[in-house]
């Protein structure tokens, strides 16, 4: 039972991956799908924090968010549909790649401004405690967004007005280009967090079992204390900020150290640790996810682009006046 | 019943009566309660209920925790207001002064304007932000400017300024219950002044301009506080012979442009009065789509009467200049009928 769920964790980051990789060969000859920030490398932390969530809790994302909307078991086929700009998308084709949401799931959005979602997660979870409701939020960013007003801000509010959101800073040790030991004002994210009064953990993001340990222990914490926590993930990103991104400011040396610290490579190992007949399970899943993708480009590749009342329609909700 | 009742007092009975009557709604600012902190306050009446008392005792019937005084961080509790709707509140927030939104920008222009929009219109976001605009009150360049372009400028968010209690009233209880967020405009000195105003609940629809003055020789557009402005004109105009037109958009964002129009195929004279900048503001808007939609009714050019291109000033002298006046306006109208050239106020 164990190392079922254990494989099913490891299918689930392989997705996510596969997702990846399968977008940006796709966008090598297709320019179509606009901006793209892959999750390649960062499996572990997304896979880890976001199944720990009950299916009610709410969730941001920033714009690098494809392991987040794998993670929370959104359909591919809308998400591939998204990324082409179709009717079919978990957004219309209106938001695409950097933009998905699925209100069903309760996952609010993926913000293109770094630290915009920090108040609206925290605003999500102030309002379900308000409502009587025991749902948390947790809020995805990357380490990046600690230097904008709207971390501090909302970060404040939660601590003042107790609201149970787990914050989660996503260190991918970039911003953009940046590195975080040149942008980074202290020697990592948490030290962000350290004046105020909030738990506030860091972990390596690249150590599934130490991510889900965190995060479940964080997640009973908000939602028993009905207050926020904090969790720092050490990952990486090993592709650019965005498709096309040459990225010449990463050193060969550096890249080679993370590259062997792959999550699905240690994670592998380790469910083998424990099991070594699933080895065959592996490469069965790869090919089962990457069937998948694929059908679901082929599908979706064909489906109606929004019409022009769509995206009429979709900037106000008209009702009767005065009800 | 209808009685008296004062721009402040009517949007306080009509936050008061969209709390009763929804345990959704909350109201969130700075010093909306007042006092947060201070035992020593005996009553919330002795608390501020916001600089101007608009807000002033609803803590006494709603409590700390429907009437919330927040921290002085607008992206803060803007955001957390955007986030709740998620979780079904309908909350009320307050900006202290228009001239601070710049603080919160980013949360309206690209989160509680764009979020339905951008997730393919399956969320709505029935936020309202209430705020203060408007020069005259020896406030200095950052508590007396405008900005309704600025928000009628981005799709996704309605945009409401009225000029008396009764409007305010009704426009602000159909804005929390509007499905979308609205940014909910007043006029710091309006607050005192008082007109007729219903007792009980009553809407009045977002969008819909009004006829404030029915006239046959020259439509003149007030915004806000320019409305009032425009009436005490049309009165002296009136003695000259002159039957002026005077009409208040009300909202902006939809703006009731065809009300306007009517009244200019009816006068063909256009007069715009509005207090803000003269560039990129509803002065030229108003001018523009009047431009495109009923230019072969006009028998002369439309004209904008307007505040200056410069910060509003401190200085009393030069704060009265730089608002346009009731002898501007009459100055305006009268050149306009005589087919005369106006020099543009500088």
């Amino acid at each position: 039972m164990f190392v079922k769920e254990m494989l099913a964790n490891w299918k689930l980051m392989s997705l996510s991956r596969e997702f990846d990789l399968y977008v940006k060969e796709f966008a090598k000859r297709d320019e179509s799908v606009g901006y793209l920030h892959t999750s390649i490398g960062q499996e572990a932390s997304s896979v880890g924090i976001i199944q720990q969530l009950r299916s009610d809790d709410w969730m941001t994302s920033t714009y690098r968010n494809h392991s987040h909307g794998v993670a929370r078991g959104l359909d591919i086929y809308r998400m591939v549909a998204e990324l082409l700009g179709r009717r079919t998308g978990y957004c219309k084709g209106l938001g695409g790649s950097m933009h998905i949401a699925d209100q069903e799931t309760n996952f609010i959005g993926s913000m293109g401004i770094v630290a915009g979602g920090i108040p609206i997660a925290t605003g999500a979870a102030w309002g379900s405690k308000m409502k009587g409701s025991d749902q948390i939020a947790l809020c995805l960013f990357g380490e990046g967004a600690v230097h904008q007003g709207a971390f501090h801000e909302g970060l404040e509010f939660a601590i003042k007005f107790k609201a149970p959101v787990l914050f989660v800073c996503e260190n991918n040790l970039y911003a953009e280009s940046t590195a975080s030991n040149y942008h980074l004002l202290h020697e990592s994210a948490i030290g962000y967090v350290e004046p105020f009064d909030i738990k506030a953990i860091k972990i390596d993001g690249n150590d599934y079992e130490a991510v889900e340990a965190a995060t479940k222990e964080c997640v009973e914490y908000v939602r028993k204390n009905k207050k926020p926590a904090f969790i720092e993930s050490m990952t990486y990103k090993l592709s650019g900020q965005y498709e096309g991104d040459a990225e010449t400011y990463k050193s060969a040396e550096e890249i080679a150290y993370w590259k062997a610290r792959d999550p699905l490579i240690s994670y592998k190992a380790r469910i083998l640790e424990i099991d070594p007949t699933v080895e065959t399970k592996f490469s069965d899943f790869e090919r089962e996810n990457q069937l998948h993708i694929s059908d679901a480009f082929e599908k979706a590749f064909n489906d109606p682009f929004p019409t022009i009342d769509d995206m009429h329609h979709a900037v106000y909700l008209e009702q009767e006046v005065g009800s | 019943m209808t009685r008296q009742v004062t721009y402040k007092d009517a949007i306080n009975e009509a936050i008061r009566l969209e709390m009763r009557l929804d345990s959704s709604v909350i109201l969130i600012g700075e010093d909306v309660a007042g006092g947060a902190g201070n035992d020593h306050i005996p009553g919330a009446l002795d608390a501020w209920g916001g600089p101007f008392g608009v807000t002033k005792d609803l803590v006494t019937e709603f409590g700390r925790e429907r009437v919330i005084d927040s921290l002085l961080a607008e992206t803060g509790f803007i955001g957390a207001c955007i986030g709740a709707t998620f979780a079904g509140m309908r909350p009320i927030a307050e900006i202290m002064y228009s001239d601070f939104i710049g603080t919160s920008l980013d949360q309206i222009l690209n989160h509680a304007a764009k979020l339905r929009f951008t997730y393919g219109g399956k969320v709505s976001i029935p936020m309202v932000v209430r705020t203060v605009t408007g020069a005259g009150f020896r406030a200095a360049s950052e508590h007396s400017q405008m900005l309704i372009s600025i928000y009628s400028h981005i799709p996704g968010i309605k945009v409401i300024a009225p000029s008396n209690a009764y409007d305010a009233k009704g426009l602000l209880i159909a804005a929390i219950r509007d499905q979308n967020p609205v940014i909910f405009m007043e006029h710091k000195r309006l607050y005192m002044k008082k007109v007729d105003v219903p007792e009980g609940s009553y809407t009045i629809p977002i969008g819909v301009g009004d006829v404030k003055r029915k006239g046959k020789d020259i439509t003149i557009v007030g915004v806000q506080k320019m409305v009032l402005t425009a009436l005490d004109a049309a009165e002296q105009l009136a003695k000259q012979g002159i039957d002026a037109e005077v009409i208040d958009p009300r909202s902006y964002s939809p703006i009731d442009i065809d009300l306007i129009c009517e009244s200019v195929v009816k006068t063909g004279q256009l007069l715009i009065v509005d207090e803000s900048h003269p560039r990129c503001s509803i002065a030229t808007d108003i001018a523009g789509m009047v431009a495109d939609h009923a230019f072969s009714s006009l028998k002369g050019p439309i004209k904008t009467l307007t505040g200056l291109h410069t910060p509003v000033p401190f200085s009393p002298p030069l704060e009265d200049y730089f608002i346009p006046s009731i002898e501007n306006v009459i100055d305006y109208a009268v050149k306009m009928l005589r087919g005369e050239k106006i020099d543009q106020r500088n």
